[in-house]
């Protein structure tokens, strides 16, 4: 459908940061999370994802999601009002693609989207734990990967560090979607578990206010004050990996 | 200003361990209740005093004797428990007390889902004595509670093996003929628990060893 708003380059804030959790620094191990960002068509898009740890190539499977996604976007952002869900299917076969040789439940991750297209479309997809929150002059929403929208094991039914993820089984519904056109400024937010265990809902709306805020600093030293307050996390005891993105942008 | 410390939660993830323990008459025999306490104590101890945990490890214990199943130790962090012994008195009601422990792990409310996946302990010494396979059955499929890591352990001769490896799997059940081996149970519990309690992979469980196996140092633990 048509839009009658559009951004320029200038009024998209696209930053982020990954840091290697302290159960995996501990160890000896690497960053099992990823994060990537981009322009395709137009579009401005980012990814986050997360490997399962249990997994022996769950790193390998992150990473190949991120390029995953950017090789959808770059099919799916050419023709202005494709659905969400060509844009999972591209998703998923081209993770599969990027995993081979290694078969895909050795490479498990969970994988979330989101794209800004220059019509003014918002386009978010989410596999998995994590948190998608998004703001717009009608409010918030989001989803939280535990949270009963989250496809059939929904809210409550699984613990920590137990979700879907692609290398898993599961259909095409356990996929969030949503596709709308904000008016005037908007921000989207995607964070890993290792964030959104510690951030309860009842908080998610201060969340935003905070992580919009840091779109406030100069552009070259966003990624370096998110990746600062990742390392500092408050929460005691916390673990995971993390990884936070942030897409803030301002309509015409 | 927003802190990240006021949008984030000020407390470790928890790591739940539910204790369900027989308190029949029979327990009372041979000494296998007062070597219950004892474990017990330097379980819930040592919980406490993990000092290196990542996660924070959280204690219910529940009792089941006499007619139903109650909470002897409502679900709270180890190191806020306070232990009274516990005493033994009349049947063996285990379907009341998987009912139980199914109801509390299905809380979201206590059980969040941040926690870590919980642990449940079953420790029996007889044959239930009520109707406990449609709880059992209920408990393997709930969505929640079917995703505990269980143990058991029968104490005595006439504990009902079966059972109990219905419960949790036949290589997750060890009978206990003595004092020491009870303690050793506990010990691995104690020592699975914290090591995930400290690990970047605490819903992963070790094998449980054979508790039959003398090493030749019993005697120091008395």
């Amino acid at each position: 459908m048509a839009s009658t708003t559009s951004w320029s380059d200038e009024t998209i804030a696209v930053f982020g940061a990954s840091v290697t959790g302290p159960g995996h620094r501990r160890a000896g191990e690497l960053n099992q999370d990823a994060w990537r960002s981009g322009r395709a068509h137009g579009a401005r898009w980012v990814a986050v994802c997360d490997g399962m740890g249990s997994r022996v190539h769950a790193r390998h499977g992150a990473r190949a999601a991120t390029r995953a996604a950017r090789d959808a976007v770059k099919q799916w952002a050419r023709v202005p009002d494709a659905s969400s869900a060509l844009l999972v299917r591209l998703v998923e076969v081209l993770w599969r693609l990027n995993v081979a040789p290694h078969p895909p439940d050795a490479c498990a991750t969970t994988c979330l989207i989101g794209v800004v297209q220059p019509h003014g479309r918002v386009t978010v997809a989410a596999l998995g734990d994590g948190l998608v929150a998004y703001r717009d002059a009608d409010g918030d929403d989001g989803r939280d990967g535990r949270d009963g929208r989250d496809g059939r094991d929904g809210r409550g039914a699984r613990f920590s560090n137990e979700t879907l993820a692609l290398g898993c089984a599961h259909h095409m519904n356990d996929w969030f979607t949503r596709s709308w056109t904000p008016s005037g400024s908007f921000t989207l937010v995607l964070a890993t578990d290792g964030i959104s265990d510690d951030v309860p809902p009842e908080r998610v709306g201060v969340f935003l206010d905070w992580a919009g805020g840091l779109a406030s600093v100069a552009p070259r030293a966003r990624g370096a004050s998110v990746r600062r307050a990742l390392h500092t996390w408050p929460t005691p005891g916390h673990i995971d990996d993390k990884t936070l993105a942030i897409l803030q942008g301002a309509f015409a | 200003m927003i802190r990240l410390r006021d949008v984030t939660v000020s407390v470790p993830r928890p790591l739940p361990v539910l204790m369900l323990v027989d308190v029949s008459g029979s327990m009372a025999e041979d000494g296998k209740l007062s070597a219950l306490n004892i474990a017990m104590r330097d379980m819930l101890r040592a919980f406490a005093e993990d000092d290196e945990a990542t996660a924070e490890i959280h204690v219910a214990i529940i009792a089941f004797g006499g007619r139903t199943a109650r909470v002897h130790v409502p679900l709270q962090p180890a190191r806020t428990v306070t232990f009274e012994a516990l005493t033994a008195t009349g049947h063996t009601p285990l379907g009341a007390a998987l009912e139980l422990v199914t109801r509390i792990v299905d809380d979201a409310e206590l059980i969040p889902s941040r926690a870590y996946r919980p642990t449940i302990v079953l420790v029996s010494d007889g044959v239930p004595t009520d109707a406990w396979e449609e709880p059992l059955a209920r408990l393997l499929a709930s969505p929640r509670a079917s995703k505990a890591t269980r143990l058991a352990l029968a104490v005595g001769d006439d504990a009902e093996l079966d059972v109990l490896e219905r419960f949790a799997g036949a290589e997750y059940v060890r009978r206990a003929h003595e004092a020491r081996q009870l303690r050793r149970f506990f010990s691995f519990v104690t020592m699975s628990v914290t090591v995930r309690s400290r690990s970047s992979t605490p819903n992963q469980l070790e094998p449980l060893p054979d508790l039959g196996v003398d090493d030749g140092f019993d005697d120091l633990l008395e």
